[in-house]
């Protein structure tokens, strides 16, 4: 809550760690709630969270703390408008072993895969489409990690998943959209 | 080839990813880019995979913040 600092400290503080973020925060929130104007919304909240918490910034990495609270915001924003979308991440893995079961694993042909070329000239809103259809919690590792460029152990402080766990959940994500590529070119 | 043949297990399947990512240590790069070698399957994910890394960085437009939550974001925070 800022404790010990003057508002205009806070101010200062806010500027130098939150501000230089606030694109990166916009784009995470776009994709997470799906569409900008609830972006919009859920970083105004985010910002005002920062705001009081300013003071708590352990001074490490601006980034991901931003991200974090951006995370969370979105998050509570989804569980009162949107609660379908947060559903336990066990529910999704048990249908795809069945998925891949039955497409029978990965292509063993190495050079210029059917996907591969698919991927090449894949348009934006086919990408997005597949992205958006992602389950939250294989959506936001990938959207850290392909659209942001955070490191796998950045990713797992912002989510607070292991490393591990963020390495498994961007496979999956990016298979899968992959495979949404696959099936829609059937 | 059969179909089981093909199959690699999940955890080697992953650490093609962390391969491509850039996130393994030397030592475990090395071990993973010789399973990679050696098995068409993981070479096929791992093709697909810099193909959906490379689609993704160039189709998708960023999404930019809009300027009046930039300012309106500075105005009320400093």
């Amino acid at each position: 809550m800022g404790v010990g600092l003057s508002d205009e400290e806070n101010r200062k503080q806010f500027a130098g760690i939150v501000v230089p973020h606030l694109s990166e925060a916009f784009a995470v929130a776009s994709w997470l709630t799906g569409n900008r104007t609830d972006a919009e919304d859920v970083v105004q909240e985010a910002c005002l969270r920062a705001f009081r918490a300013i003071g708590s910034f352990a001074g490490v990495n601006a980034r991901a703390w931003v991200l974090t609270i951006v995370r969370h915001t979105a998050y509570s924003w989804l569980a009162k408008n949107r609660p379908s979308e947060i559903v336990a991440v066990e529910d999704f893995l048990g249908e795809e072993r069945l998925t891949e079961q039955c497409i029978g694993g990965w292509s063993a042909t190495v050079t210029s895969t059917p996907e591969t070329a698919l991927l090449a000239k894949l348009d934006v809103r086919r990408l997005e489409a597949a992205i958006a259809a992602l389950p939250l919690a294989f959506r936001e590792v990938l959207i850290l990690r392909d659209l942001q460029g955070l490191e796998y152990r950045e990713i797992a402080e912002v989510t607070t998943l292991p490393v591990g766990t963020v390495m498994s959940r961007l496979a999956r994500a990016r298979r899968r959209i992959i495979g949404a590529v696959r099936t829609n070119d059937a | 080839m059969t179909n089981d043949s093909t199959r690699v297990p999940d955890d080697d399947s992953q650490l093609v990813h962390a391969y491509l990512d850039g996130e393994l240590d030397p030592a475990h790069a090395i071990v993973v880019g010789r399973k990679i070698a050696a098995s068409p399957a993981l070479a096929a994910e791992l093709e697909q995979t810099r193909a959906l890394r490379q689609a993704l960085r160039e189709h998708l437009p960023p999404r930019t913040l809009p300027p009046h939550l930039r300012s309106r974001i500075r105005s009320c925070r400093g």
